[in-house]
């Protein structure tokens, strides 16, 4: 599978609120990836430098195995059609605002009758053809705004919140035209959502998004809590955490599954995090096996099968938990 | 005393449109014409109302001078500030403070200062002084522009800035250039486009230091309603200068109610 983006250590602030930090990411042609984080974390920054709306004050992007620079980036931009959350409408007619772009890329008058009509039949807005913009519904709105792109023909969708908002059979006609877009013409769709059963439903691959931070493996071993000065650890709520640094501004720490060391008795060692807990899931893969382990919190290790062999590891079954304090990021 | 006079006026305003209105209006004219000083005001206004239902010649040449001129002006003006207004609106580059405090300083340049300038430069021993300019209506129009061009390149970027801000990423978006995101924008923004060229042109009609000292006030040619009225008055012939002020008032009704209709928009 080819990647279509890859953005290494990406940085961007935005008016100091949202913002990218240190950002690294791969995003595969032909499928449909969802970014899936809470309000503030960053998702509509994300999409607009994957938009080129916005370049990177540092890192690197490369699209299409070509890594973009400010001079070059206007080459791309035709292939990528993004559909931001509250699209602008254009004075005028549904009719004129999907012609807009396609005057403005010098298609001929018969050709945008044609591309037109096709998008309105495939929108099933063909009775708001000759209706003003500005008298449509929210739901009418982001259809037509979604329709002003795709006749555009963009190799790449993306979609800002394309669900919120929206009454369940048009969630549904979304969704379907989604798989549409991606099965029928190829196309590359990316969304953000903060629904992660509705990113599981269509897309083939979903990352998680926190404070602008990305994580593949969505949500597992994050927790959000506060740093307690009293005790020097990270409070999650459930459980008290030894940090490396003292963050007194930190809102999560996240513990990589593949730093943690499993172990039938307590270690003797400069761990500074060692919790007994009970393994309450298992699951075996190819190549590692993953477990669910319950310290107070939810915590997930990676081991390899000859370990988990070794350790003779089942369900219920009492185990040590450990890791370094300096394993753990926190923001 | 006073509402007879009022009355008068109406009375006259309700035959003036009538066809045979003409012979019907001398007499409330030549009685007001007797009376004493204290009506002096009401009496030249009801002349200059003569004066203008009656179409007079040389009153109409030098409304129409006038018109024509701030129209030029304002349509030239219109060509260059709305575009430039738009690009320094959309785009940033160093020297835009100091560039936007430069331009709100030429917002309050005072007609006169214009005047002198352009004499200086119109002038036979002037920069431009081998174009005969001097004393033109193409002269006039000149300094108008430089009158209004900073109105209208002022109130054209305040327009962009408190426009939509979605519509500058969609004009990205949609792969627009330079010149197709001017368009886009003239097109979206009309009204707030308007409100700055009709406050131009309110400028340029009621402006009488550049049409005096580099249009000359030459009767027929560069006379405009500002500098007839300054000059009518000295003869003392206040009831035509009254004419045109009332022309010149009516003007600035129009100008009123268009830009209401357009900061309704």
């Amino acid at each position: 599978m080819k990647n279509l983006y890859k953005l290494k250590n990406i940085v961007f602030n935005y008016d100091n609120n949202s913002f990218i930090n240190d950002l690294n990411l791969e995003i595969a042609e032909s499928e449909i990836t969802s970014v899936i984080g809470p309000n503030g974390s960053g998702k509509t920054t994300l999409l607009n430098i994957l938009s080129f709306l916005n370049f990177p004050f540092s890192g690197s992007i490369f699209f299409n195995d070509t890594e973009l620079k400010e001079d070059n980036i206007k080459r791309f931009r035709n292939k990528i059609g993004y559909v931001q959350q509250n699209p602008y409408l254009f004075r005028g007619t549904v009719y004129k605002n999907i012609e807009i772009g396609l005057k403005l890329n010098n298609i001929n008058s018969q050709k945008r009758v044609y591309k037109i009509k096709k998008i309105l039949s495939l929108l099933k807005i063909e009775h708001l053809t000759d209706r003003p913009a500005n008298s449509l519904s929210s739901g009418e709105a982001r259809k037509l705004a979604l329709g002003q792109i795709i006749v555009l023909n963009p190799s790449v969708l993306i979609m800002d919140e394309p669900f919120s908002n929206l009454d369940k059979n048009s969630v549904t006609e979304l969704e379907e035209l989604i798989i549409f877009l991606n099965k029928e013409l190829n196309k590359t769709v990316i969304f953000t959502t903060h629904d992660k059963i509705q990113a599981q439903k269509i897309s083939s691959s979903i990352f998680s998004l926190i404070k602008g931070r990305v994580f593949s493996n969505h949500f597992v071993n994050l927790y959000k809590g506060k740093f307690d000065e009293s005790v020097n650890r990270f409070d999650t709520g459930k459980q008290l955490i030894s940090i490396y640094e003292s963050k007194k501004n930190a809102e999560y720490v996240f513990i990589d599954p593949k730093q943690i060391v499993l172990s039938l008795e307590e270690l003797d060692c400069s761990m500074q995090n060692r919790f007994h807990g009970r393994v309450i899931e298992i699951s075996e893969g190819d190549y590692n096996v993953k477990l669910n382990i319950d310290i107070g919190e939810n915590i997930q290790a990676i081991i390899t099968h000859q370990a988990f062999n070794e350790l003779k590891l089942s369900i219920n079954m009492y185990v040590w938990v450990s890791f370094k304090s300096a394993s753990i990021m926190i923001f | 005393m006073r509402i007879n006079k009022i009355l008068k006026i109406v009375v006259f305003l309700f035959l003036s449109f009538n066809a045979n209105a003409e012979k019907e209006i001398i007499f409330p004219i030549a009685a007001a014409s007797e009376s004493n000083d204290s009506d002096f005001f009401f009496d030249a206004l009801i002349l200059s109302f003569n004066l203008i239902f009656n179409f007079d010649a040389s009153l109409f040449k030098i409304v129409i001078t006038s018109l024509k001129v701030s129209f030029s002006a304002v349509f030239i003006s219109s060509l260059i500030a709305v575009p430039l207004g738009i690009i320094i609106a959309l785009n940033k580059f160093i020297g835009k403070k100091i560039l936007m405090i430069f331009l709100n300083t030429l917002m309050a340049l005072p007609t006169v200062l214009i005047g002198l300038i352009m004499y200086g430069i119109l002038n036979r021993q002037g920069l431009l002084g081998d174009f005969d300019l001097l004393y033109t209506q193409t002269a006039i129009v000149i300094g108008l522009c430089i009158l209004i061009i900073p109105i209208i390149l002022n109130l054209t970027i305040s327009a962009i800035y408190n426009s939509d801000p979605r519509l500058a990423e969609r004009c990205v978006l949609l792969g627009a250039t330079q010149i197709q995101k001017i368009l886009i924008y003239i097109g979206e923004v009309r009204f707030a486009l308007m409100t700055g060229i009709i406050t131009g042109y309110g400028r340029a009609i009621g402006e009488v230091g550049i049409a005096m000292m580099i249009g000359g006030n030459i009767e027929g040619y560069t006379r405009t309603m500002t500098t007839a009225i300054a000059l009518e008055t000295s003869k003392g012939y206040f009831e035509f200068a009254l004419s045109l002020g009332v022309i010149l008032l009516f003007i600035a009704l129009i100008i009123n109610v268009l830009l209401h209709y357009f900061q309704q928009k």
